[in-house]
């Protein structure tokens, strides 16, 4: 229970800074060069202007540090183990460390500092943009990116809608496992023991419960959806619409500089 | 005392931005062969408290004891007080599981390593404690099952494990008048006759004045009120302000008395009362009971 206790990513921490006000659009578009620029750099500078530039986000973002950082946690495995594998796999430069047949050698160090450091930058600026962009938001945003890809059959409303559900339900879904497994405990399942046949076999009573559940529930939004003359995305209208505001420009220009400084570093 | 609760703090999501405070500082003792109920409003932190009485939740500060040890001393006291203490939550219907009911009955005793003979014993003693034909529902899909008995069902996968405590998070919510009397009428024999003591949550003021002989009141994670129904029920305004009320038929004999009709207005459940009017109008009560 304590695993999803500490899952931040996806999660929407509601506020009223720029960050929270720049149109999803924007912020997606802006991810996505993000993490293109990221996979560019090349140099300890170019980290430190993404490290800068992450930090401005952060504090703009008016968001708790620590519970930014809580959310690196899951990742955190994932970084060692990418740590580990460089060090002793990626070979060339001067020899650092010799372990009988295992060397560490500097082009090893580099990169698997370099990729960490990706990785890293990777998790928190996307939790950025989920931390400070409505599920409802998010999802109109993506609609509006994958329009032009209609053209090519996709069907880009109902796959905005499909998300928009599925992250509704994230929480509700977390909640009921959470209390179907109590109710379990409370009466003697044991979730935590065992090898790794015994603790499948465990979750048949979680997941069971967990499936009549979501099904019921997929059932009775069905129907809700369905009385309230839901049918898809034809000539449908917003109650928000996305607008473009001078902060977005701002917001551009920052994404502009950023890309610039990543360019110069790498010479 | 069978279960003492000390200086108790639950603090939900400590140390991110959604903390919740749902318990302070909570004092309750339960003792032996009572039977409490827990009244308050949606939110008052019910649910929490009593998922502590088995270990489901771990303390934020303070302590628990059952039957004179903490239960968060040692893993094994833990295991020991899940099956000595049982907990049926709300809406227990939906952690049915298994095929056939004796299987989900079954549930809690698999790990003990009964025979099969003993086993079947005390799935039948369950059933029959909730009035569950054996011969006619363990071969059944519990999905097959009315809502009441699906219900019931539920609560003997409890029973099952023979414990000591009973918890019970509304255990009529959301039934019919007739399978929520059912279901109180068979934890008030559970009680008499074979002495368990049970803990009661409810929002309903009725169930809990016709079962309860102790009562703790609940608001905001704190207990603002303790004691017997007819004192508890007997602090009308401080209930109003908890968002709670008094039995609506206690309402009734009030506004009777107003009416000029000469009768007793601390009674709080439907028996009593009736027994109270028939009196005040100087007449006898034509059904037997």
């Amino acid at each position: 229970m304590s695993l999803i206790k500490s899952i931040t990513i996806g999660q929407y921490l509601p506020g009223k800074s720029p960050l929270h006000r720049l149109d999803p659009r924007l912020k997606i578009i802006a991810l996505i060069i993000y993490i293109i620029a990221i996979f560019f750099i090349r140099t300890f500078t170019g980290f430190g202007v993404a490290f800068i530039f992450t930090g401005f986000l952060l504090l703009l973002a008016k968001l708790p540090l620590g519970y930014v950082i809580r959310g690196l946690k899951p990742v955190l495995f994932l970084v060692v183990f990418t740590v580990i594998l460089h060090f002793f796999m990626t070979k060339g430069g001067e020899v650092l460390v010799r372990l009988g047949p295992l060397t560490v050698e500097s082009a090893g160090v580099r990169l698997g500092i370099f990729m960490s450091l990706r990785l890293l930058f990777l998790v928190v600026n996307t939790s950025l943009l989920t931390l400070t962009t409505s599920p409802i938001a998010l999802t109109d945003g993506i609609e509006y990116l994958l329009k032009p890809f209609r053209r090519v059959g996709l069907p880009a409303h109902e796959i905005a809608m499909m998300m928009t559900i599925a992250l509704r339900f994230i929480p509700t879904l977390m909640e009921e496992s959470q209390k179907i497994m109590k109710a379990q405990m409370a009466r003697g399942a044991d979730f935590e023991t065992g090898g790794v046949i015994r603790r499948a076999r465990s979750m048949a009573p979680l997941l069971v419960p967990l499936f009549i559940s979501a099904f019921r529930r997929a059932d009775d939004l069905a129907v809700a959806m369905e009385a309230r003359c839901y049918r898809g995305g034809e000539h449908r209208t917003r109650m928000k619409e996305m607008a473009v505001t001078p902060l977005d420009y701002y917001a551009l220009a920052v994404v502009a500089a950023f890309l610039l400084l990543i360019a110069l570093a790498r010479i | 005392m069978l279960l003492e609760v000390k200086g108790l703090t639950h603090v939900y999501m400590q140390g991110t931005p959604f903390e919740v405070s749902a318990l302070k500082e909570t004092n309750l003792q339960i003792a032996r062969g009572s039977i409490t109920g827990i009244i308050g409003q949606t939110g008052s932190g019910k649910s929490t408290l009593v998922q502590h009485f088995n270990g489901l939740l771990t303390p934020s500060k303070g302590r628990v004891f059952f039957d004179g040890r903490d239960i968060w001393a040692g893993k094994t006291l833990l295991r020991e007080v899940r099956r000595r203490v049982g907990l049926l939550f709300q809406y227990p219907e939906e952690q049915l599981f298994e095929d056939r009911v004796y299987d989900d009955v079954a549930f809690g005793i698999k790990n003990l390593k009964l025979s099969p003979a003993e086993e079947a014993e005390r799935v039948k003693r369950a059933l029959k404690q909730v009035n569950l034909d054996y011969q006619g529902v363990k071969d059944r899909s519990p999905f097959s099952l009315s809502g009441g008995e699906k219900r019931r069902a539920a609560m003997a996968g409890v029973l099952v494990m023979n414990p000591e405590l009973l918890i019970l998070d509304e255990p009529t919510a959301g039934l019919d008048p007739r399978g929520r009397r059912e279901i109180l009428r068979e934890i008030k024999e559970l009680h008499r006759e074979e002495n368990l003591t049970v803990v009661i949550v409810s929002h309903s003021m009725e169930d809990i004045a016709w079962l309860a002989e102790d009562l703790v009141v609940l608001q905001d994670g704190e207990i603002i009120l303790k004691g017997p129904p007819e004192a508890v029920f007997a602090r009308e305004e401080r209930l109003k302000e908890a968002g709670l009320s008094v039995p609506e038929v206690n309402r009734v004999l009030k506004r009777l008395k107003e009416a000029g009709f000469d009768l007793e207005t601390g009674i709080y459940t439907v028996e009593e009362a009736e027994e109270e009017i028939w009196r005040a109008v100087g007449g006898k009560s034509c059904e037997p009971h």
